[in-house]
């Protein structure tokens, strides 16, 4: 249920931000969104589930944006691993830790598309340009606590539905019933 | 020791399920990434998933900027109508002229029997997404597979080339845009015939390979030279916007200004080529 719900909200902002986002001023871009959802998945799904969402919403941008297929698929399991691996060690889901979680997972998902990209074009792409870079980069770090909240409630609601459906609870007193 | 290696079981037939989950992911991203580059079929079902989706959520889109448009900015409305007033006098003014220039381009065509395009059967598309990355330049459209629409098909605008065709879904496709460093196309500088290939930069165009003692100046209009086999020829590239002579190298540096606006395009034409040649 959680995973469904997760990868519906991947696929809206995937829509979100192939769409609307362009209608706004350019100097706030496209806000990568997409982002903060795998890193939110990478800290509370499991390993399976995990590697589910994130392949499929690899998948999902792919089609909308880029030249080669396969990278965004690769650049998000990577981030989801990476993430994975350091939520163990560390209190990543911590509100103050978000921040630079999130900015690395944006720098390194980017870094591996663009990089693929470069090696991959028979020709130089346009220039990495640190100036937008870090200006998206701004508006995603200053967008973790807000979204990050949101999700945390949609994961609750769905979780409780999910854990309520699994383990209805009874009604009345049994050990009462059991007694008589 | 019996409850433990019934513990374990389950344990390792689900990290065998994750690892066997992770093989075939990896398998199906380098055959993507290293392959031919089309959609295979979980590419396809996704688009068409979420182009019906975009196509909704841009219709949503439109809607909500027309009621901004017509009720929150009104305060202007005066100003506005008074301007735009001035501008139709202006513009009926210049579409005089062009009306007289294109009947004289008619009358010359015709004269000298230089009809050189083909007749192509066209299909107009509605652009439903953009490309959110900082360095690729594509759309999404409406158009499939099932409207005709094939890999590697040119897609062009009132105002000029806008790109071609990349990857295809029954319902929707990519295109990828002129100005992506992806892209190149055959062109020529209008005045003198002038060969290069424009390339994108991810913002603008550039003219490339055209040797340093060709005459180019800014303002040159340049069009497709018809030799790439993918765009007809003829048709509006953009204007050159600087012309740059380094000491090293044999070529100009050509800055080329494109024609059409990427940003506010909203609707295209695709040229249903018969046999695209753009792999």
């Amino acid at each position: 249920m959680r995973t469904l719900v997760f990868l519906i909200l991947g696929g809206a902002v995937i829509v979100l931000q192939t769409t609307m986002f362009h209608a706004l001023p350019e100097w706030i871009g496209v806000p990568d969104l997409l982002v903060l959802l795998i890193v939110f998945v990478s800290i509370r799904f499991d390993v399976a589930r995990g590697t589910l969402i994130s392949i499929l919403l690899g998948l999902g941008h792919e089609v909308c944006s880029g030249y080669y297929l396969g990278l965004y698929v690769i650049a998000y399991l990577l981030v989801f691993f990476v993430v994975k691996g350091l939520a163990r060690a560390f209190a990543v889901n911590e509100a103050n830790h978000q921040p630079p979680v999130v900015a690395a997972a944006y720098l390194g998902a980017g870094g591996v598309v663009y990089l693929c990209s470069s090696m991959l074009a028979d020709e130089p792409l346009s220039p990495w340009g640190w100036g937008s870079v870090l200006q998206r980069l701004l508006i995603v770090i200053i967008l973790v606590v807000p979204v990050n909240r949101l999700l945390e409630v949609v994961y609750d609601f769905f979780d409780k539905k999910e854990r309520r459906f699994m383990f209805p609870a009874r009604k009345g007193n049994r050990y009462r019933r059991a007694g008589r | 020791m019996a409850y433990e290696k019934k513990k374990k079981k389950p344990r390792r037939l689900k990290f065998l399920l994750i690892l066997s989950l992770l093989a075939a992911a990896v398998l199906f991203v380098l055959a993507s990434t290293v392959g031919r580059q089309d959609f295979s079929f979980p590419h396809r079902l996704t688009l068409e998933v979420l182009g019906v989706a975009q196509s909704g959520a841009t219709r949503a889109g439109g809607l909500l900027g027309r009621v901004w448009n017509r009720y929150i900015n009104l305060v202007n409305v005066r100003k506005e109508n008074e301007r735009l007033r001035e501008e139709i006098r202006k513009y009926k003014a210049v579409n005089a002229e062009f009306r007289e220039a294109v009947a004289v381009n008619v009358r010359l065509r015709k004269l000298l029997d230089l009809q050189e395009r083909f007749p192509l059967p066209t299909l107009a598309a509605r652009i439903i997404g953009r490309d959110p990355s900082l360095w690729f330049k594509t759309m999404t459209i409406d158009r499939g597979s099932v409207d005709g629409v094939e890999k590697g098909m040119p897609v062009v605008a009132f105002e000029g080339v806008v790109g071609q065709v990349v990857n295809v879904s029954p319902h929707f496709a990519k295109v990828l845009l002129a100005i992506d460093p992806n892209s190149a196309i055959d062109a020529i500088v209008q005045k003198n015939r002038t060969q290069g290939i424009v390339k994108g930069d991810g913002v603008t165009l550039r003219l490339n390979y055209v040797l340093k003692n060709s005459d180019v100046a800014v303002g040159d209009a340049v069009v497709t030279s018809g030799m790439g086999g993918v765009f007809p020829k003829g048709l509006p590239v953009g204007r050159v916007s600087a012309v740059l002579k380094s000491k090293r190298g044999m070529f100009l540096k050509i800055n080329v200004t494109p024609e059409v606006n990427f940003r506010d395009l909203e609707y295209v034409t695709i040229l249903l080529k018969s046999d695209p040649l753009a792999e």
